[in-house]
This record gives C-alpha cells, sequence and structure tokens, in this order.
C-alpha cells in the first residue's frame, strides 16, 4: 500500500557520527529543500510515509495540503514549502510526510524528501540567526554546524498554525 | 487457587443477577404501592428462586439470607405483616449485600459477606411489622463491616503492641443532644485511644434512625478502666467491651471478637443478647495477591455477561478493523494480476470466494463494533430509581422519578460520563427544587412531585432532560449572589437576559452554603455538569419558571455516535451531509435560477429557496456542465432551509464522525471527517453554519426582490427519490409524476454495498401541498404509511356526513325564513343577537387596542344564522385558502368559536396589529400565528362572553388552533376532530379598522346542536 512505513535509520539513511561518546547528542532527521538542509529532532518525529492519498481541506490556509488516515487517525499535512514561503514543487517518487508530533496532536509535514539521520553534539549547535534565507526564524530553534555542512534545525511549535489565527 | 461454585457458577451469577434486578425493580413498585399482590407476589417468587439457587450451588449462607427475606415476604403476603419503610430498607440492604456476594464470586473470590446482622436486622423489623404482635427491640451489638484499610490498621497496631477493642455504649432513649453525648466520649477516648471507626457515624447519631448505641473501634494502649472512665458521660446508660484480635485461619485474616464484657450498666435487669465469639473473615491482602496470579491458569474464573470495555480500545479496535478492510482491499489487485497471469481457473475461483468471504466478515466487523459503541440510555436512567427513593427519604420529601425516552441510543462516551451530571441534576432537584410536602400542599400542588428524565434526538443533537415541579430558579437570588461574589456589576446585571443570568449557578463555587436556601445547592456540582457536558461538545440550558419547576437540557452532538448521512460530490472529491439535516433531494435546471443582489435562489413550490454552490463553498471549480440538471440537496436547520447545489448525489452511508480537532482545529463549514470502508477521508458538512451564512443574507432581501421571485415560474423541480450506488447507472425517479406509486427501489449488483437507498423524511408531504394548491378540490393524496390511512379514511367519513348533511338540508339551502323558522328563530331574536355581539366585540376592541397599544376598532354589521353546509358559499370565494382560527368551547354550552378570513385579509390583519407596513406579511409566519390566535382569543372570548352574560350559563372558549387551508376544509377539520353534530352556525362580519385600514373576517360560533336550542331558549327569557 502506499503508506508505507519506512524506518528510516535502518534502511535509507546512513547515520553520521560525530562526537559519539557524549551524552548531549541531539539525533536529527533530516531533509533537503532547494539545496537547504533542515532537520527535525528525532524525538518529536512518529513515523514517515510515502505519500498517501490526501484529502484537501477547504478554507484552511494554502500551506495546509489536506489530511491523510493514518491508522484511523484524521491527520493534518502542511506543506513545508507553501508553508516556508517556498515555491510548490510536484510530487516525486522521493516525497514523504514526516509525522510528528506537536504537543497532542500529530501532523504531518510534506517534504521533498528525507535525507538522513544525523547525530549532533548539543555544543556544535549555535543560536538561529539571521543569515537563513528565506524562512521566518520563527520556525527555527537553532544551526547545527556538521563538518562543512549547515543544517537548519526546526522548532516545530508555530509550524500548524500562523500567528494571526 | 480462584474460588468457583462449579460447572453452574456461570448459569448461577447470571440468573442471580437478574433476580436481583428484578426485585430492586420489584421493591421500588412495592414501596409506592404496599398493597399490590402481584407485586408482593413477583418478590416473593425471585427471592424463593434466589433461594433455591444459592442453596444449589452451595452458597448456604446467602440462601439462609434468602430465606429470611422469603419468610419476611410471606408475612407480607398472609397479610401478617404490613410494608413499614423498615421492612423496605432493610430489603434493600440483603439486595446490596447479596449484589456484594454476586461480584465477589464472578471476581473468582470466595464470598466475604456475613449476613447474621442483616438475619437479624430481618427478624427485628419482622416483629416490628408483625401487626398481630409487638415486642419491644433490645440493644444487640451491631455486626461491622471493616473495610480492608482498618483490617491493615488493626494488623499494624496490633503488631505495635497495641490491644484493639470495641467499646459500645447505649445512651438513654430519653437523652437531649444526643450528638453531644457521642462527641464527648469520642473526644474523651481520643485522649487515650486511636479511634478507627465509629458506627453510626457521628453525623447520623443526629438522625432520627439513631437506635441510642454506638459502636467505637478502637487502638490503645490504656487499660480497661481507663476506658471505662472515658466512657463515663450522662446518660450513657450502658458500656460493653469487647477485645478484638486478628486470626490467620484459611489464608484469610480474621477479626476474632473475644467475649462481651459489660462494664457498666444502668438498669441490669434488661435483658441484653450477647452474642459468642463472632468471626469477621476478610481475605488478606497479601493472599490477594496470590489469588490473582494463581487465577490466570485458573480456567473456571468467570465474568459477570457484561464486560466493561474502554472506549479507547473499542476505538484502537475499530481502528484496526478499518485497517483490515483496507489491507484486505489488496487482494483484489492480486486476484486481477492472477487472472492475467493465466493462473487455473478453479484455483482463481476459490481464491475469490475465499477473499470475498473475508471482505465480508471484515465489514461484519467494522459494523459490529461501530454498534457496540451505542448504547441505550436506558440504563444510566435505571440506576436513578434508587437515587431518587433514596434522597427522597433523605430529605423528607415525596418525590417519583419518571422516565422518558430510555430506548435512546448515545454514544458509550457520553454513556460512561453523563451517570455524575444526571446525578447531581437529580439531587439538586430533590434537594432543592422539589418543595417540601407541607409546602407544596400550601401550594395546592399535588404532594408528591414528580422528577422526569428525558431522552430524545432531535435533529443533528440528543437531548437529555432533567425536569422537576417543583419552585424554580429565584432570579433575583442568583442576581443578588452574582453581584455579591463581583461575579457581575448590577448594570451588567440589569442588561442580561434570564440565560444569561441561570448561567451564573454554573461558575464554580457559586452556591455555597452561605447561600440562602431556596435556591443554595442548586450551585453544587453544577460546575461539574457543566465541565463534563462541556467536554462532550455539549451545552446545558434552562428553563425555569417560579413556582412551576425547573428543566435542565443537557444536548450532545451526535458527531460522537455513527450517523446516516447523504454522500455528495463535487468533481472528485467526496462530503458527507448528515441525513438529520436533509429534507430532500431535487434536480433543477440552471435557467430555473433566480439572482437576488447576487445570491442565487430558485421559487420551489412558491417559496423562495437559497442556493448555496458547494464547490463555491469548497473553493474548487463545479464539474457540472452547462445545461445539465443540477442536484440539490435542500438541507433544514430549525425552520429554516437552504438547497445546497452538488456535482453528483452519490448515496447514503453510515459514517463516523472524526474531529478535525484533535489534530487540527475547527474547520469553519465542516463539522468532522471521516473514514470511509476504503480507508479514504470524507469530510462532513457542517450544515448548521452554512444555513447560518446564507440566512444572514437572504434576511436582506428586500420584499420587492422576493415578489419578483414569487411571480416567476415555479421551478420545475424533480425530486430524486433514489439514487444508487455507481455514477454509470444512477437511476432517478420523479414522484411528482407518480405521486403515489410506491417506487421500489433498484437493487444493483455492486462492489461497494455500502451505498444505500437515500431515504427522506419529508418530501411526500411537500409534494401534497402543491398539488393542493394547484386544484381547487382537495385531493387526498396519500401522505405516506400510516397517515395516508387514516387521512383517507377520515375523508370518506366526512364525504358521507357531508353527503348526508346535504340531503338533510337540501330544501332548507337558500331559504333563510325556513331555517329560522325550523330553528324557532324571530328576527326579534337576531336582532337581540347582533346587539350582545356588538356589546362583546366592543369590549374585544378596547382590550386589543390597549394589548397592541394602537387604537383598533371592530365591528360587527351583520348577523346570521347559517347551516354549515352553506358557509363556504357565504365566504364568496371558495378557490381561495383562508386563515382559520377556532376555539373550542366548553361548559354549559358546546361548540366551536371559528374566526376566519381569507389569506390575504389574514395578512393584512397580521401587518395591521404587528404595526408593519400593509404587504410586509406574505406568508404565515410563527409571529403571524400567534397574532391570530391572540386576536381570536380575545374578540372570540369577548362575543361568547357577553353571550355567557345573557343567557346566564358558564361558556369558556380554549386554546385556539390555526388552520390554513381551503374554507371547506378548515370546517372538515373542525368538524372532524371535535363535533360532528354541528347543524347551523352563527355568522357575523367582522371587521377591523386601523385608520385607513379595514379587514374584514367572519366570526362563527358554531353551537352543537342541542345548545343552539338552549341559546336560543334562553334568549328569549
Amino acid at each position: 500500500m502506499n503508506n508505507e512505513l519506512l524506518n528510516i535509520a535502518a534502511k535509507t539513511a546512513e547515520s553520521v557520527i560525530d562526537e559519539t561518546d557524549s551524552l548531549d547528542i541531539l539525533q536529527l532527521v533530516s531533509f533537503k529543500l532547494d539545496e537547504i538542509e533542515y532537520g527535525i529532532d528525532i524525538l518529536s518525529v512518529h513515523e514517515i510515509l510515502r505519500i498517501p492519498e490526501i484529502t484537501r481541506l477547504p478554507n484552511t490556509p494554502e500551506y495546509i495540503k489536506g489530511v491523510i488516515n493514518l491508522r484511523g487517525n484524521v491527520i493534518p499535512v502542511v506543506d513545508i514549502r507553501l508553508r516556508f514561503g517556498m515555491q510548490q514543487v510536484a510530487l516525486t517518487e522521493l516525497s514523504r510526510i514526516i509525522v510528528v508530533e506537536i504537543g497532542e496532536k500529530l501532523v504531518g509535514l510534506l517534504v521533498d524528501n528525507v535525507h538522513q539521520v544525523i547525530r549532533l553534539s548539543r555544543s556544535r549547535i549555535d543560536e538561529p540567526h539571521d543569515l537563513i534565507e528565506g524562512i521566518s526564524t520563527e520556525f527555527i530553534s537553532g544551526i547545527g554546524r556538521l563538518q562543512d555542512r549547515l543544517i537548519v534545525i526546526l522548532r516545530l511549535d508555530n509550524i500548524l498554525f500562523s500567528d494571526e489565527q | 487457587m480462584g474460588f468457583s461454585l462449579g460447572e453452574y457458577q456461570d448459569m448461577f451469577l447470571e440468573e442471580a443477577d437478574e433476580l436481583l434486578q428484578e426485585l430492586n425493580q420489584n421493591l421500588l413498585k412495592l414501596e409506592k404501592n404496599p398493597s399490590d399482590d402481584e407485586i408482593i407476589n413477583n418478590i416473593f417468587r425471585a427471592a424463593h428462586s434466589l433461594k433455591s439457587s444459592a442453596a444449589f450451588v452451595g452458597l448456604t449462607d446467602l440462601g439462609d439470607l434468602a430465606h429470611k427475606m422469603e419468610n419476611l415476604l410471606q408475612g407480607i403476603r398472609d397479610k401478617v405483616m404490613k410494608v413499614t419503610p423498615a421492612i423496605v430498607d432493610v430489603l434493600f440492604q440483603c439486595f446490596d449485600v447479596i449484589n456484594d456476594v454476586i461480584r465477589e464470586v464472578s471476581s473468582g473470590n470466595p464470598p466475604s459477606k456475613d449476613f447474621s446482622s442483616l438475619v437479624k436486622k430481618i427478624e427485628s423489623v419482622g416483629q416490628q411489622g408483625n401487626i398481630k404482635e409487638e415486642k419491644k427491640e433490645t440493644p444487640a451489638p451491631k455486626k461491622i463491616q471493616l473495610s480492608t484499610n482498618i483490617i491493615k490498621d488493626i494488623r499494624n497496631g496490633i503488631n505495635n503492641g497495641l490491644s484493639c477493642c470495641e467499646i459500645a455504649i447505649s445512651l438513654d432513649p430519653d437523652a437531649a443532644m444526643k450528638s453531644l453525648k457521642v462527641q464527648l466520649v469520642l473526644t474523651n477516648l481520643e485522649k487515650i485511644a486511636d479511634i478507627l471507626v465509629t458506627i453510626p457515624t457521628i453525623e447520623e447519631v443526629s438522625m432520627p434512625e439513631f437506635d441510642n448505641r454506638v459502636q467505637i473501634i478502637l487502638l490503645t494502649s490504656a487499660t480497661v478502666e481507663e476506658l471505662k472512665k472515658a466512657c463515663e458521660v450522662d446518660q450513657v446508660t450502658r458500656i460493653d467491651l469487647r477485645k478484638i484480635e486478628l486470626v490467620k485461619k484459611d489464608n484469610k485474616v480474621a477479626l476474632k471478637y473475644h467475649e462481651q464484657e459489660t462494664l457498666f450498666e444502668e438498669k441490669p435487669e434488661e435483658e441484653i443478647k450477647v452474642r459468642d465469639v463472632e468471626e469477621d473473615v476478610i481475605p488478606d491482602e497479601e493472599e490477594k495477591d496470590e489469588i490473582v496470579i494463581r487465577s490466570k491458569d485458573d480456567k473456571k474464573t468467570l465474568q459477570l455477561r457484561t464486560v466493561k470495555v474502554s472506549v479507547e480500545k473499542l476505538d484502537q479496535l475499530l481502528n484496526n478493523v478499518g485497517e483490515l478492510v483496507i489491507a484486505n482491499s489488496g487482494f483484489y489487485k492480486l486476484y486481477e494480476e492472477m487472472r492475467r497471469l493465466n493462473i487455473e481457473k478453479s484455483i482463481i475461483n476459490e481464491f475469490k470466494n475465499r477473499m470475498e468471504q473475508m471482505s465480508r466478515i471484515a465489514k461484519d466487523l467494522q459494523s459490529g463494533i461501530m454498534k457496540t459503541r451505542m448504547v441505550p440510555i436506558g440504563q444510566v436512567f435505571s440506576r436513578f430509581n434508587r437515587l431518587v427513593r433514596d434522597l427522597a427519604k433523605e430529605f423528607d420529601k415525596k418525590v417519583v422519578l419518571e422516565i422518558k425516552g430510555e430506548e435512546t441510543e448515545l454514544d458509550k462516551k457520553v454513556i460512561d460520563v453523563i451517570g455524575e451530571p444526571l446525578m447531581h441534576l437529580i439531587r439538586n432537584a430533590v434537594d432543592h427544587g422539589v418543595e417540601s410536602v407541607e409546602e407544596r400542599r400550601q401550594q395546592k400542588k399535588p404532594e408528591i412531585a414528580t422528577i422526569t428524565l428525558n431522552a430524545y434526538q432531535g435533529g443533528n443533537q440528543i437531548f437529555v432532560e432533567v425536569s422537576d415541579d417543583g419552585r424554580g430558579l429565584d432570579l433575583k437570588k442568583i442576581k443578588a449572589k452574582a453581584i455579591e461574589r463581583g461575579l457581575a456589576s448590577p448594570e451588567m446585571i440589569a442588561n442580561m437576559d434570564k440565560d444569561e443570568i441561570y448561567n451564573f449557578i454554573f461558575t464554580p463555587g457559586f452556591s455555597t452554603s452561605d447561600v440562602v436556601t431556596d435556591i443554595s445547592g442548586r450551585g453544587v456540582g453544577m460546575n461539574v455538569v457543566q465541565e463534563t457536558v462541556n467536554e462532550l461538545n455539549g451545552s446545558v440550558s434552562i428553563e425555569s419558571e417560579p413556582g412551576m419547576g425547573t428543566r435542565f437540557i443537557l444536548s450532545f452532538p451526535l458527531t460522537l455516535a455513527i450517523i446516516p448521512a447523504i454522500m455528495v460530490r463535487v468533481q472528485r472529491e467526496l462530503y458527507a451531509i448528515p441525513l438529520s439535516d436533509v429534507i430532500e433531494t431535487i434536480k433543477i435546471l440552471p435557467e430555473e435560477i433566480t439572482t437576488i443582489e447576487g445570491h442565487e435562489v430558485i421559487n420551489l413550490r412558491g417559496e423562495i429557496l437559497s442556493l448555496i454552490r458547494l464547490n463555491n463553498f469548497v473553493g474548487i471549480e463545479s464539474g457540472l456542465k452547462d445545461n445539465e440538471r443540477m442536484p440539490v440537496v435542500v438541507v433544514g436547520y430549525g425552520n429554516r432551509k437552504i438547497g445546497i447545489v452538488v456535482d453528483l448525489l452519490e448515496g447514503k452511508q453510515e459514517i463516523v464522525i472524526k474531529s478535525l480537532e484533535q489534530n487540527y482545529r475547527t474547520v469553519p463549514g465542516l463539522a468532522g471527517a471521516s473514514i470511509l470502508g476504503d480507508g479514504s477521508i470524507c469530510l462532513i458538512l457542517d450544515i448548521s453554519s452554512m444555513i447560518n451564512k446564507v440566512i444572514m443574507q437572504q434576511d436582506t432581501f428586500s420584499f420587492k426582490e422576493k415578489q419578483r421571485v414569487l411571480g416567476a415560474k415555479q421551478a420545475s423541480v424533480e425530486v430524486v427519490k433514489t439514487e444508487v450506488a455507481t455514477k454509470e447507472q444512477p437511476v432517478k425517479e420523479t414522484i411528482a409524476s407518480q405521486s403515489k406509486k410506491e417506487i421500489k427501489e433498484t437493487l444493483l449488483e455492486k462492489e461497494m454495498p455500502i451505498k444505500e437507498d437515500i431515504v427522506f423524511k419529508k418530501e411526500p408531504e411537500e409534494i401534497v401541498e402543491v398539488e393542493e394548491y394547484k386544484d381547487s378540490e382537495k385531493k387526498d393524496i396519500s401522505k405516506s404509511g400510516k397517515d395516508a390511512v387514516i387521512e383517507e379514511k377520515v375523508h370518506s367519513v366526512l364525504e358521507e356526513f357531508k353527503t348526508e348533511l346535504k340531503e338533510k338540508i337540501k330544501t332548507t339551502l337558500d331559504k333563510k325564513d325556513e331555517i329560522y323558522q325550523k330553528l324557532g328563530i324571530s328576527d326579534d331574536d337576531l336582532a337581540k343577537v347582533q346587539v350582545l355581539a356588538n356589546v362583546g366585540i366592543t369590549d374585544a376592541a378596547e382590550s386589543l387596542s390597549k394589548i397592541i397599544n394602537r387604537r383598533v376598532d371592530l365591528s360587527i354589521p351583520d348577523v346570521s344564522v347559517l347551516p354549515i353546509e352553506s358557509i363556504p358559499q357565504s365566504f364568496g370565494d371558495v378557490d381561495s385558502v383562508y386563515l382559520g382560527v377556532y376555539m373550542p368551547i366548553v361548559g354549559q354550552i358546546n361548540g366551536t368559536i371559528l374566526f376566519s378570513l381569507r389569506e390575504d385579509s389574514g395578512y393584512e390583519l397580521v401587518d395591521m396589529l404587528l404595526g408593519l407596513s400593509q404587504g410586509s406579511t406574505q406568508s404565515l409566519t410563527e409571529d403571524g400565528e400567534s397574532v391570530l390566535k391572540e386576536v381570536t382569543n380575545i374578540v372570540g372570548s369577548a362575543v361568547v362572553n357577553a353571550f355567557a352574560d345573557k343567557i346566564e350559563m358558564a361558556i369558556k372558549p380554549t386554546v385556539p388552533s390555526v388552520v390554513h387551508d381551503y374554507m371547506q376544509s378548515i370546517l372538515d377539520s373542525i368538524l372532524a376532530f371535535h363535533t360532528a353534530e354541528n347543524e347551523y352556525a352563527l355568522v357575523m362580519d367582522t371587521e377591523f379598522f386601523h385608520q385607513d385600514d379595514r379587514v374584514i373576517g367572519k366570526l362563527l360560533i358554531m353551537p352543537t346542536t342541542s345548545s343552539l336550542a338552549t341559546i336560543v331558549e334562553r334568549l328569549r327569557n
């Protein structure tokens, strides 16, 4: 079936290990949008799905892609690109929905791909700064540095609702 | 090893449970009708059965108890004993104990109850109730049931070197302030001992039931002498002491009472019953754990027939089954694949059979689980019989509980939590709502108050009501309290309506003990009520009338339940409309749509129906082709309706509503979502919000615009009766063209068995109306089912009656003089009537002017007597629709008053009386109806009173009703439903004047034939 559950840690992504001895390790599920890499704390990730049938939800903001049936739960799907004010792109074979837990709610985040799982020492995370192009700092909890890569670590609290609502 | 009664245990438990239910119900009845032999017999039989089956499975103690009950009942049955409240109480206690035993046994534990005290009680009440011999009761040490916690405390105390004993003190029955004495003893004892339990409690001591004996269990290191001293308080007549030890016996911890020692006794000559060594067996804590572990492999651990399952588990199960259905659909793909691969046919067929079987099972499972969530509310309601009885006793009031709508099914989740709020409401109703017997008597109310529990479904809501006929809420006191507590300023309160003020009682802690009695306790638990109801997305409303009673209405959305819905499509998107909101589905042509100020409307059978296009509402293009007939779902909420234009009607389906809030939030226009059998999601439309939106626009339409639309051609409505399944083969039938014919359902072999026929509630009636308005002659077209049959009967009876009547008065028709001659009425008589009528009508004009605060004049220029048959002609215009308001009159004269005017005149009158500009009213609104009723009431009563005064007879008009129909039909309905003996009517033209407007109606007094004779006779004298 199309809502196949992927065990990303085991299958699709290699683990990049950095300073493994520290307790202070953050594990991130990362994905790329327009060459920028984003990470979500793995503790808030519920599961990752291939794109199932999405039912459009009228009278909601454009970035709400619709709702999906997750084993009997009706959960909303946020199109991350539209949420971040980027150009919408067509769904591909690589498109995924990352189901995250925000408070008590389960929310699906539609992303172009799921890249890998990253282990990152908390010491390598900086405060968010204004240098990140396009996306608002309300969605960013920090910037992680991993060798020569920069990973934008997302804050999910504001992802579902806009301020004005 | 779990406890078991052997192979018949199951049977026994089930039977005992049923018997107990029956006993409880019957005893409640007996309490109300103590002399009903049949109830006594039923109770007796049930007790007897219980005795036999308990003995059969070896529960001899229980059997003995039942035997004692039986003896008691036999006394009642044989009339040597009276049913006293004490007997009823003891019996209830027995039932409770037996119930406990059943629970214990069913959970695999041996019965731990001791019945001896109950047996004693039965014996003693038996003696009390005995009519022949009455014997004075002697104080006997009561058996105390101790909780496991107390046993634990005792064990700890003894292990720490304290001794445990039970002290029983008797008080002089004539002692004043007994609770104070007891308190004194307790205070003294507290200084030297730890008091574990006091029976009865200090509060109960002040109750009238107190039997002057208190038992105290305590842990102490003090000596017996010290204890005795502590208890020696004035008016204590006797002190007994028993030492308590814990012993182990058969893996149980037992409470061993030593011999009783009387420390002090005022009247030693009195006979004292002393029991020897007694044991109170309570299973040991540690032992219990062990039993549970063992019972795992004990197959005979048994449960009662019902199992309590959490709703979460049911939800989980439902989700899993949903998954199963989806997973199953994978086999279809596999099947297609197999066919393509040319696998042997027999294997493919076998595969197909199995696959279909599995799909069926999965779907049965799904619907089965859905239904398990729905539970009739009766089981919750019936619990309260006992509560009301106990409360009424407690507060010394007379109350009966009336239960209605117990078969109404609610979601399990609601059922589970509704008990508590209802309990609070009932408690409050008994405590504060209902007056004391004395007070009720003074107010001339029936002494026995009624509390009613009612449940019913209305629209998309389920309502549960608790009402009482007590004193009602006291607005003044609530206001005062709200101001006192700073919840609102006096100015705010002044601007609040009743409902807003009532709502204060939901404020947490609003009504505490410091509030004056009347309304007070209403606040107790009210907050719980509101919170619980809110949790279920419900609401509470209050209706209250001082002196009449209070009604709390809890309403819950059906959204928790499975609802039938009509599935519609816009392009490929599927939406569900709850069937309870749907009035009918029709198809219209695009050119029949008119616009008013930019809003689309159609003229549906002479009524403006606003349209809303679903595709616009959900923000996509319509998939309809230009000249295609458009399916419209006519939905109603309250008395408003609109039409929703969709692309396609899919069919009816049962759906479970899932909230969007759970993971997102409420979405405007959507009531939720539902997951369909194939795993896809369908959104449910929130009809009330859609209607509100449209209606707000519709209300702004100008009258002229409305007239324009109504003046135009009516839409050629095609009513869709059956719309089955697949897009390729839509089956449509029109009811308009074959109104009476039963339309057979077209059943198609379909892949999706979930889709059923659409069934509508109201549409046939609507069609009837159309036909009626077209033809002048009233045709009775079948309404549907039973109504139709009844109506037809009534109609044929009426026809017969009319023909008969016609024959009879053929000769007198149009020959006034002959009528008068026949009735013996002279012109003089008529003149008298005329005068009387004018006297009456002057009064009427005055009261009417007062009420509407504008000068309205009335006159009756002409009075005549006509045979009923010629009344329609007398109105002149038989093809017009009339408004008729009739009031049956009762008293020494019987008959009916009818005030009638042509439809348009009626509307003019409504405008005149409501102070609207002429032409505003175009249909009979609720307001209009009540205005007409009021006018009829005033005018009719005034005229009747004038007559009554003159002829010195008591005549009283009753409640008016409105009929909107042809004159003949109006008369028919009056004659059919009230009295068929009217032959003549007193017809009075009635004119209403206000400024330049003039409306003419006719006031008819139609006395029965005999009453008419009486009137004429009386007028003469």
